[in-house]
């Protein structure tokens, strides 16, 4: 029996990244902005240690400790690490598409949830494939509340007769950036301190 | 474990109880059935009021004062649409929730027995009658006989919590004695607005499943304890898997992470999703895998030992489900998703790089009836499970378990090798040896380059044209065989074509395991000194910059690599 290396290494390389932030919009007639939106702030993008030294785990070389996936879709987000932005209001942004599949048609659901409101007209993309294709999202979103939320990126590509498909998600946090785990309920600590979170059955009760 | 151990030794003490009562009262039985005058309930316990009361209305010789509380566990099974890849809700299943660990409460949420319920759902208790008692069924499936299992699903946003559904505080009684624990999906027609109380349930039925058909096949081994971690939080964001952000449905070599983001990818029901994933760990604890893992694909040309891992948990889920029809929904209302037909031999990209090919040999000759069992895992188990594949010099590929499989059932050969040659994948050794599928990159032949100990250089080149990390061609593997202990000296150097500042990584394997390695940073370059006893050992090679994701500039570098012994 192998050992089970308790360590999880996160694997970068699987979501490739880069959120394209576009800092003082109004001035660059190249990017697509939602002409109803006004007073864009400028997005500040920063990086923590840890997601750089995210970067250095994937020089690992053993075998363990890498995330063996589900199969889906050839496609990720350039960038996935977090957004940062300084609090609530409107943004544009762009989210960047990678993927190693150079045939076929790619079809770009996007949604948002709570905290996030998506200004932009447009809410699906279409993208033709091609070698070493790079395919940008550009969203104008309005962050209504401090938090972390997430742009949802809802994915399929067709090629020939095959659709594979992947959910993708870009994380967006706005205000302070520190990341504490919420948690889901109370767990309640039983016989031998065992946390176990009791969901509600539903019980038939008869005589024998 | 410890916690593992006391509850199988809690197991044990139940079934001790139970067997002690049960001669008790045949004792007692048999006493009245002797003529006995006088006789009363024994019982160290002390009677309650309400026991008390029917005592003296009922003025029996044989009062019990424990009541056997039975009943049966069921959840909520969603399965797929007929004609489209997603879940069809209105076809809801009730199935019986086997094999799980069930747990008598006291009001003070004391366990005061438990047990592990049936095929069908079943269980049973003795219980002082009138004690209010309910009765907990934890999201775990345990096998304390050998070989043993122990499988939890835990909620990896709240602590690891494990998970568990609970009936009503009541007093046991006749009229309280089936007690029916339903888990429901928490569907509602248009969402999920109650408790994914089945979630958990539907996951762990997936696994006893593929445990069930490992055991069948002949494992006598225990099978290594293992957490499922899954979350109505747990998104296809790459960030925090304290907050849910896992990215997707994976295997870390310890774990099992589920996604369970109604309305864009939950994978609760997807039970080709929970197999597949599933089939990592059994690679992991009965077979071996070398996989670097990492984002994958049917169409993609990966790295030999990616392919042959993906490849293999794609066939193993179907083989489990005994439907070639790999399914994993996704969207809104879980509607959508996709579908692919694992038995399937034409594929545009065939070879020992394509899961595709894999999953298509494994799974065809699983289906197989010709001079075996069809559908029978029973083989290919042996040959995962075998020495020929577990401590195989070479690293885990298509090729390997051919070479194993010609070894652990010889009359198989023939059928196996045109499987394999419909792939187009050459019937040779361990190592590849021979083939003449490129994959369209001539570098990527031969698949092992020979490094010879005599300084003799050896050019590999390391390219992600196929795609950065775990794609074919990123890492370039050599043998290296030491014919005589000592100290031997591996040095990479880039060749005249300079691609760039290159940055040379080299890896030496063992049997799979990592016996050195040297990531420095000079460019173009890189050195590795290690003591190494008699053996074949695979020298690993990749320019780290072909392993960025982040790069979206096509690069090839090449390298002239030496080995010599220094002393």
């Amino acid at each position: 029996m192998k050992t089970h290396y308790v360590i999880y290494v996160k694997y970068v390389a699987t979501m490739i990244v880069a959120l394209v932030i576009n800092t003082g919009c109004a001035d660059n007639p190249s990017t697509v902005v939602d002409k109803a939106v006004s007073n864009e702030k400028n997005v500040e993008l920063s990086l923590t240690s840890e997601q750089k030294k995210s970067h250095l785990q994937d020089k690992h070389p053993s075998h363990q400790g890498h995330k063996q996936s589900k199969p889906g879709a050839a496609v990720s987000l350039r960038n996935s690490e977090p957004l940062y932005v300084a609090g609530p209001g409107v943004y544009e942004l762009q989210l960047e598409l990678v993927s190693t599949s150079h045939d076929g048609k790619m079809v770009v659901e996007v949604s948002a949830t709570d905290g996030l409101t998506i200004l932009s007209s447009s809410h699906d993309f279409e993208f033709e494939l091609r070698e070493r294709g790079g395919y940008t999202v550009p969203l104008v979103i309005n962050a209504t509340k401090e938090g972390r939320f997430y742009i949802q990126l809802n994915i399929s590509i067709t090629a020939g007769q095959a659709t594979s498909s992947r959910v993708i998600a870009a994380i967006v946090q706005v205000g302070e950036s520190a990341v504490k785990a919420k948690k889901a309920g109370v767990p309640n600590t039983g016989q031998k301190g065992e946390a176990v979170i009791s969901l509600p059955a539903q019980e038939t009760i008869s005589p024998r | 474990m410890g916690r593992d151990r006391i509850i199988m030794l809690q197991l044990m003490l139940a079934w001790v109880r139970r067997t002690l009562l049960l001669c008790v009262s045949t004792l007692l039985l048999a006493c009245g059935g002797g003529g006995s005058s006088n006789t009363t309930p024994t019982s160290s316990k002390p009677a309650s009021s309400l026991g008390s009361a029917i005592s003296s209305s009922t003025a029996s010789s044989s009062l019990p004062t424990r009541i056997t509380l039975t009943g049966k566990v069921t959840y909520d099974l969603v399965p797929y649409s007929e004609n489209q890849p997603g879940l069809n809700y209105s076809a809801t299943i009730i199935s019986p929730g086997r094999g799980l660990l069930i747990e008598l409460l006291d009001s003070d949420n004391l366990i005061l027995a438990t047990t592990i319920s049936d095929d069908l759902g079943n269980y049973s208790f003795n219980v002082d009658i009138n004690k209010q008692v309910k009765v907990r069924v934890k999201a775990q499936l345990l096998r304390t006989q050998n070989p043993t299992w122990n499988y939890r699903v835990t909620d990896n946003t709240s602590d690891n919590s494990i998970y568990a559904m609970e009936g009503s505080l009541i007093a046991a009684s006749d009229a309280t004695a089936v007690r029916n624990l339903h888990a429901a999906s928490g569907w509602t027609g248009a969402g999920y607005t109650q408790p994914r109380v089945a979630a958990p349930f539907a996951i762990l039925d997936s696994v006893l499943l593929g445990a069930e058909k490992v055991l069948a096949a002949g494992n006598s081994t225990d099978f290594p304890p293992l957490e499922l971690r899954w979350s109505v939080k747990n998104k296809a964001a790459d960030g925090e898997l304290a907050l849910g952000e896992i990215g997707t449905s994976f295997y870390d070599g310890s774990e099992i992470y589920i996604l369970g983001d109604e309305n864009n990818d939950t994978d609760e029901y997807d039970r080709y999703v929970i197999l597949h994933e599933w089939g990592h760990y059994l690679e992991s604890a009965f077979a071996r895998s070398d996989s670097i893992g990492g984002d994958h694909e049917y169409g993609d040309k990966l790295d030999m030992r990616v392919a042959m891992s993906e490849g293999f948990s794609n066939a193993f889920s179907a083989m489990m489900l005994d439907n070639p029809n790999y399914r994993d929904a996704s969207g809104p209302q879980q509607s959508n998703g996709f579908i692919f037909n694992i038995s399937r031999k034409n594929h545009v990209v065939r070879g020992w790089y394509s899961e595709a090919s894999v999953q298509s040999v494994l799974y065809n000759f699983y289906t197989s009836s010709n001079g075996k069992l069809a559908r029978d895992f029973t083989d290919i188990f042996s040959v995962l499970n075998s020495n020929a594949y577990v401590n195989n010099a070479a690293m885990i590929s298509i090729y390997v378990f051919a070479d194993a499989l010609r070894n652990v059932m010889p009359a198989q050969t023939t059928q196996f090798n045109s499987l394999l040659i419909e792939q187009n994948i050459e019937t040779t050794n361990a190592f590849g040896e021979n083939e003449s599928n490129s994959g369209g990159y001539t570098g990527s032949l031969p698949i092992y380059k020979t490094l010879a100990v005599n300084n003799t250089s050896v050019n590999v080149c390391s390219t992600n044209r196929f795609g950065a990390y775990n794609k074919l061609s990123v890492a370039q593997f050599m043998v290296l065989d030491v014919t005589s202990s000592g100290t031997y000296q591996i040095s990479v150097q880039e060749a005249a074509n300079d691609s760039g500042d290159s940055d040379p990584d080299v890896y030496l394997y063992s049997r799979g395991s990592l016996v050195g390695a040297a990531e420095g940073s000079q460019i173009d370059q890189e050195n590795l000194s290690r003591f190494l006893s008699v053996g074949i050992y695979v020298l690993k090679l990749v320019d780290n910059r072909t392993t960025d994701v982040d790069n979206s500039d096509e690069i090839t570098a090449c390298f002239d690599v030496r080995a010599q012994r220094i002393n």
